[in-house]
This record gives C-alpha cells, structure tokens and sequence, in this order.
C-alpha cells in the first residue's frame, strides 16, 4: 500500500460555537452510509483540498469544499455563519512515515494556497513535529523546495515524469492528472465510461500517460526517446534551413536564383541538387546556359578593337535595338510590380484573416469558461444557451440548420481552417520572394540597358578615333558576371555537399525512429496489459454486463480504454450500451487498474480507491453485492473508502461476510456541534 | 443533433423524395426496421455571435458605466467596440481626442444588443430602469464579480480595455464622442433616453 489515510477531521468555526466531524479510517475497505445531503462528497472533497488535488476536477481555483466549509452550516440549532474552517488529514506511506497536512478552507489572514506540514515516522510523534508552511496550486508546486506536490511525490516515492505537451515542448505528469484513477466522484465522474482526466495542463494524451505511469508500463520510457529523436530532427531542420539560406543569399546577392532545393529536409533518396539560374535579358535560364552565351559574346568582344568612327552605323543600329530593350524591360519589370502588388495583397488578406481567426477562437475560449461559470451559478442561459424563458436553443436561431456546433467542434473547424491558410500564407510569401528576385533581376538588366544606351549616345557624338566605349563596357560588365556565376557556383557546390550529408543524417534518424516507433509493447508490456484486460473481463462477467458479451469487451494496447471490437466503449442507448453497464465497466475499468498495478513490480498505484455513490444509474444489486466482494478481495491491495446513501438494512445484507470500517455518521450533517 | 421517432422520420424523407426525382425512386417503406434517422448538421457559429459571450461582454460593458447603468445608445457603442479589435480602436482614438477638432461624432450599432438585453433581463441579469437605463440586477453583480475574479478569468482582453476607458459616465461619453443633431425621437422607443 503506497498510502493510507489514517485520520480525517473538519473544523468548522462557526458563530455559534465550533463544529467538527472526525474518522479514523483504516486499512481495507472503510464505508460511510448517510443520507443524501448528510455531507459523504464534501468529506471525500475536503480529502482531495487537504492535498491540493482540487486541480484533478476543474481549472477553476473555486474551492471544491460545500457551503458547510465556507459560508454557513445548518444545525439542529439553526444556521451559523461560517468564521474559520479548516481541514487535517493525516497519511502514512510504504515506509511507515507520517505525514499530517492542514489546509484552511476559511481564514483571513491564511492564503488558500497554503499548506501546513507536519512529519514524522510515528503517528504518536506528529503532535510534537515542527510545522512546514508549503505552498500548492501555483507554479512550482511540484519542483519547489517548499512546493508540497514535490513532498507529497517524495512521501509516496513517486518520481513525476516529464511526458510530451501540446506545445511540442514537455510537461511533468501533474499528481492531479493521476489521481482521478484513485477517485471517482460524484458529480461528474460516474458519467462516460473514460476516467476525467482533466486536460488544461496541456499533457498529450493525459488519459493514456496516466494509466501508463500506474501500470509501470515501459511505453512512457520509449515515448520519452522519441521525444528525443523528435527534438534531433528539429535541430536538423534548423540546420538544413541555415545551409539553404546561406545558398539563398550568395544567389540573390548576384541577381541569381536557385531552384529545385527543397526547404525542408529530405532523405538522401529524394535530395536534389540546387539549379542557379540566371536572368538574361529578362528571363530566367540555367546558369551554365547564361555562361555560356557571355562567355561567346566575350570571345566576340576580345576579338575585334574598333575605334568608334567607322563602327558609326552600327552604333546606330545598336541604339535602336538598346532602347528597345530598355522599353522591354521596363514593360517587364512594371509587369512583376503588379504582380507583387497582387501576391502581398493575397498575403495581406490572409493575415487578416488569421488574425480574426485566433480573434474568433480567443472569444470562443471565452465562451467556454462564461459556459463553466454558468454552470457554477445555475445560469442557464450562459451554461448551455437556452432561453431562460422558452428552453429553446437561443444560438441556434443564427445558423441555417438551428443547430450550432459546439465550442470545442467550432475550434476544431477554426484550427483545420488555420492549417490551410498557414499553407496558403507560406506559399503566398514565396511568390513574393519569387517575383521580387524577378524584380531584383529585372532592374539590374534594366539598369544595364539604360547604361548601354547612354554609351552608345555618349559614342555617336564622341571623337571617331576614340576606342568604343560601349563596347569596353560590355565587356567589363560581362567579365564581372563570369566571376560572380564562378562565385555562386562555389557556394551552391559547397551547400549541396553539406545537404548531402544532413540527408544521410536523416536517414539514419529516420530508421531510430521507426525503431522507437514499432516496438512500442514489449513483452513485459503485454504481460501486463494482459494481466489488466483479464482481471477486467472477469469483472464484466461477475458483474452480469449485459448489453454487450464481456469478452468482447477488451483493453486496447494503444490508448488503454476498453474497446468493443476496435471501437472505443461509449455510452450509447443506440449502440446498445445501457447507463447500468456503463457503471458496471467503470467499476471494472478501476478495480482491474488498481489490482494489476498493485501486483505488477513496476505499478504505481496510490494504494487508495475513493468512490463516491458508485451505484449510479439503479444498477442492480446483484451486480453491487458481486462489486462489493471483489472491493473485500482487494482490501489487502488497497484502503478503499466507500460513500453510499444505500438503505442501511440492504447494505448490510450486501455487505454481509464483508469486513469493512464503519465511519461515523451521526446527526443531521457531517459538520455539527458534537 | 436532432432525433426524430422513426416514423416522423421516414414521412419527412417521403416529402424530400416526392420533391426530388433522383431519389423518387426509393420507398421508404422497404427500409423496413433499418435504424433511419435525420440529423440536423450542427453550424458554426463565431465567438462573439453567442448569447452566452453576448451576455457576458453586455454585463462587464455595464460594469464599466456608473452605477453599472447605461442608457441603450452607450451599449450600442461599447459592445459595437467589444465586437472588433478595429472598432475598439477607433473608439480609444476618439475617447482620446476628444471631439475638439473631429469633424466627427462617434455613434455606433450593434446589431445583437436587442437580442442580448432581452435575454439577460430574461435571466435575471440586467433590469431596465423607470428612466430606461439599463442596470445591473444583485445576479448581475455577482456574474460580473465572478468574471472579474482573477487573472484566468474570461474576456480578459475585453476587460482591460473597457478598463482604458475609465468609469464611463453618459455625460462623459457624449462629451468625449461628440453630440450629432438629435432627431425626433419616438416617445415609446425602447431604451429612447
């Protein structure tokens, strides 16, 4: 047993006096029958608040103590205000240690994120045990000094592991995300067939990693390396990302392009080299073509010295086909204006649009927690949108169908709407790099035109003997591209090398991770997983499941939810599932988890099982007398506290040959004058 | 998702085929006992277009005003603001200038906030006064205190800039937004004050 509850008290200072409630729980099965409104879940709450697991249920900081420990109590005396309240709990772990912590429910003067320690290796000892202020429910709680999560995890010998979050970065596996595997309130927790794993601490998969930190499977570990190699990968991307830059920048700076590079890492199967082209004459061709075409025109140019006098006519005839190209090449440059124009107004909108679209899923969050809090204050209108007048679907009136999806479907939809416009964001970016190297390029052979046509001018009214100055320029000017094209070409080879060699890289991480990725159950795994499933069909049989064969009920390897031929288990009348079988599963789903971690050498279970009115839905009592005894045959396993308004002449028929603790639960409410 | 009883069902897929000449030609009643049901496609619907966000923007706009009352034409503006990051924009430029030297008075139209006050008043939330301002009710007040109640709390962005805007008085608006030449007003118009 990794930890028992040996006492619980409540302390409620009232203006009547003080009101209290007291049990000493033992190891086993402990029952506490009351009526209903007597207190039995604001016991079982004031147990969770003690240890600073209210987070468990709800992101909400509301307390999750009733009235009785926060406002006013209601006595056979009449009703009292409530002044100070708080709540003790004492524990003792594997090591025989003792642990009593205190949490004010009501003080003025003490934070409720407060909580008061004492320890000691007797219980007989507490009383003169120093007290510890820690702190929960803030940041830290789990890594602090003084954080009690942290203490709590060392008491029960739990080190919290770090498991993948939806930030892609890791979280630690809170003990709120797994401590609804040991409770099992009755609000909430008895609907569905999944335990409520609460999901705002961001864990992926919080369910699933729960259940594999209880049962000691050997998954999380593994999930663990292929967060690693993930992270590998991204170190590579970001490699592979710089060298293309780098490529990208010797390119631009020469008025080049590269092409066929690809920007995300490939494997060497897929890897091209990169293709530099070169803008002539206002198109794009290979850089090796281009080279060629200058390095003839300089072969030409090198050949003849002409002095400009008897080259007259053909200056002539080169200034008309000069100017001509210059007016084709403004033509062409005005032409990739507009283009550029069009593509940053194509980008322009699709920001707009993703900016009112994380507006939209802010206000949607929004609409979420304003539904909770209408929950909270019995608001109807806020909590499901239905007319406070008529009880009909007021959103529904806005859309075609009356029919509004829901918050979390609505955010989907954005999310899915997000990814695309992500997609056209990036490729609407790359055009406009595209079209303004096109520009780049465009002005550049401008620029030249213009030069050439001033020069042929320039040598029209010049002296005839001078040599031709248009001509040495062009020469000059093809002399400065040979080199720049030889430059770029050293660069673009010296990447592609480098490329070559991140893609082996990749190969080779492509491979450890399908490793990772197929062995994910290995054999001590699958031993346990089917230690799980059987102790879970038994229970289905002995609890007469009737909607569905109990062996064609299982566990899945993957998600570890029972499943029904491949199908997750929902609780649906038209899938032939009744709300009675749904209980008699999670009783299974519970108690098989508990025993099989319990017996397993690498389990992690708290030892501790709290269920709150499990008999939900008037399951039968054949199906409760076969639970009950199965709760006596684990009572070695784990303390199991039991809250039940059940008759108490059938409970003791149910209970007949069960040994069990009987908690105290006299008078009117748990909190009274005593 | 609607649900309809089987034979309400299939009479209301009888009436779609019997308009429809591709599928005239199935007959319902061969499906026999085959679990047919129509189901109405659930839409979305934006976060600001839901009563429960309207509701709530109208009752943190109230909590802004003095006595956490406003007239009906300082609702129209403040929740028109709430609605759009530009029209709360162009809100704060005019609150802060002031209408010395604009040759424009602010006045804006939210086309919900009909909708949404008769629903919080249904809810117990806002009641109107004698004098047609609009008030927050005791249940008003607590559904605002727990919205304001801590940093996680909804609509935070929405709070901190009803916050830039101080205590808002009807006075002060009008004297910061400009006052157009008032028409004729119908006397029993909802809210005419």
């Amino acid at each position: 047993m990794t930890l028992q509850i040996t006492t619980v008290e409540l302390t409620v200072q009232t203006t009547g006096g003080t009101a209290t409630y007291s049990a000493r729980l033992s190891p086993g099965l402990n029952v506490l029958n009351a009526p209903n409104s007597w207190g039995k879940s604001t016991l079982l709450q004031s147990i969770v608040y003690a240890l600073g697991l209210e987070g468990s249920q709800s992101a909400s900081r509301r307390s999750p103590l009733g009235p009785a420990m926060t406002t006013v109590i209601e006595t056979a005396s009449g009703r009292h205000a409530v002044v100070t309240s708080f709540v003790t709990v004492t524990l003792r772990n594997a090591a025989d240690d003792y642990l009593r912590v205190r949490r004010w429910g009501v003080n003025p003067d003490i934070g409720k994120d407060l909580i008061q320690v004492w320890m000691a290796s007797r219980e007989e000892e507490l009383g003169a045990a120093s007290r510890v202020d820690m702190f929960v429910r803030d940041a830290g709680s789990t890594t602090s000094k003084v954080g009690f999560h942290r203490l709590l995890a060392d008491f029960l010998g739990w080190p919290l592991p770090m498991v993948p979050s939806f930030s892609g970065k890791e979280t630690r596996l809170y003990l709120e995300v797994l401590f609804p595997l040991f409770y099992i309130e009755q609000k909430f927790g008895w609907s569905g067939i999944a335990p409520r794993i609460p999901t705002h601490y961001g864990i992926r998969e919080p369910l699933r990693r729960a259940v594999e930190y209880v049962l000691g499977l050997h998954t999380l570990n593994r999930l663990r390396q292929q967060e690693a190699l993930r992270e590998e990968e991204v170190a590579l991307a970001g490699e592979w990302a710089a060298t293309v830059a780098r490529a990208h920048g010797a390119a631009n700076a020469e008025s080049l392009r590269l092409l066929a590079v690809s920007e995300k890492p490939t494997v060497s199967a897929q890897r091209r080299d990169a293709v530099i082209e070169a803008n002539v004459s206002g198109e794009w061709r290979e850089l090796s073509t281009a080279v060629e075409r200058w390095q003839e025109r300089l072969r030409q140019l090198q050949g003849t010295e002409i002095a400009a006098g008897p080259r007259t006519e053909q200056t002539r005839a080169e200034l008309a086909i000069a100017e001509r190209e210059v007016q084709r090449l403004g033509a062409v440059a005005r032409h990739l204006y507009e283009q550029r124009a069009m593509s940053q107004g194509d980008a322009d909108a699709i920001s707009a649009r993703l900016a009112s679209m994380d507006e939209d899923k802010k206000r949607l969050r929004d609409v979420k927690r304003i539904e909770r809090l209408g929950g909270e204050m019995e608001l109807p209108l806020l909590a499901e949108g239905r007319c406070p007048t008529c009880s009909q679907e007021v959103d529904g009136r806005d859309v075609a169908t009356e029919t509004v999806s829901s918050v979390e479907e609505n955010i989907s939809l954005l999310d899915a709407e997000r990814v695309t416009l992500l997609s056209m964001q990036s490729s609407a970016a790359q055009r406009t790099n595209d079209i303004t190297r096109s520009i780049a390029a465009a002005e550049a052979a401008l620029s030249e035109a213009r030069d050439r046509v001033r020069l042929l001018r320039d040598e029209l009214v010049g002296p005839s003997n001078a040599p031709s100055v248009a001509e040495v320029q062009e020469r000059l000017s093809l002399e400065s591209r040979l080199r720049a094209a030889g430059r770029v070409s050293a660069i673009v080879g010296a990447v592609n090398e480098e490329l070559d060699e991140l893609a082996v890289r990749l190969d080779d991480l492509r491979v450890r991770r399908a490793n990772a990725d197929s062995g994910e159950v290995d054999e001590q795994d699958r031993k346990t997983l089917r230690q799980f499933r059987s102790s879970f069909q038994e229970q289905l049989a002995a609890y007469n499941l009737r909607s569905l064969s109990p062996e064609a009920v299982s566990i899945d390897e993957k998600t570890l939810l029972p499943v029904n031929d491949g199908f997750e288990l929902t609780f649906d009348v038209a899938m032939g599932i009744s709300a009675s079988d749904t209980i008699r599963t999670k009783w299974a789903y519970y108690t098989a988890l508990m025993e099989t971690a319990q017996r397993v050498s690498e389990g992690r279970h708290l030892g501790l099982l709290m269920l709150d009115e499990p008999r939900q839905q008037e399951t039968d009592r054949p199906s409760l007398a076969a639970f009950l005894q199965r709760l006596r045959d684990d009572s070695q396993l784990a303390q199991i506290v039991y809250a039940t308004s059940e008759d108490p002449k059938v409970l003791d028929q149910l209970l007949v040959g069960v040994p069990y603790n009987n908690l105290p639960a006299d008078g009117r409410h748990l909190i009274d004058f005593r | 998702m609607t649900e309809l009883p089987i034979g309400e069902a299939a009479e209301k897929a009888l009436a779609l085929t019997s308009r429809s000449p591709r599928r005239r030609r199935s007959n319902w009643q061969d499906l026999g006992g085959s679990p047919l049901s129509i189901q109405r496609i659930a839409l979305p619907l934006p976060g600001r277009q839901r009563a429960a966000w309207r509701v709530a923007a109208l009752t943190i706009c109230l909590g802004a005003c003095r006595g956490r009352s406003a007239t009906v034409e300082q609702l129209h503006i403040l929740m028109w603001a709430l609605r759009d990051r530009d029209n709360a924009n162009q809100l704060r430029k005019s609150w802060e200038r002031g209408p010395v030297g604009s040759p424009f008075n602010l006045r804006a139209w939210d086309p919900g906030l009909d909708d949404t006050l008769r629903l919080a008043r249904a809810e117990g939330l806002v009641e109107i006064k004698p004098n047609g301002r609009q008030v927050l009710t005791a249940l008003g007040i607590t559904l605002l205190s727990e919205i304001r109640r801590d940093a996680d709390s909804p609509m935070a962005d929405e709070q901190r800039f009803l916050a830039t805007l101080g205590q808002i008085s009807e006075s002060g608006m009008w004297r910061r937004l400009g006052t157009p030449p008032r028409l004729a007003q119908s006397p029993d118009a909802e809210g005419s004050r």
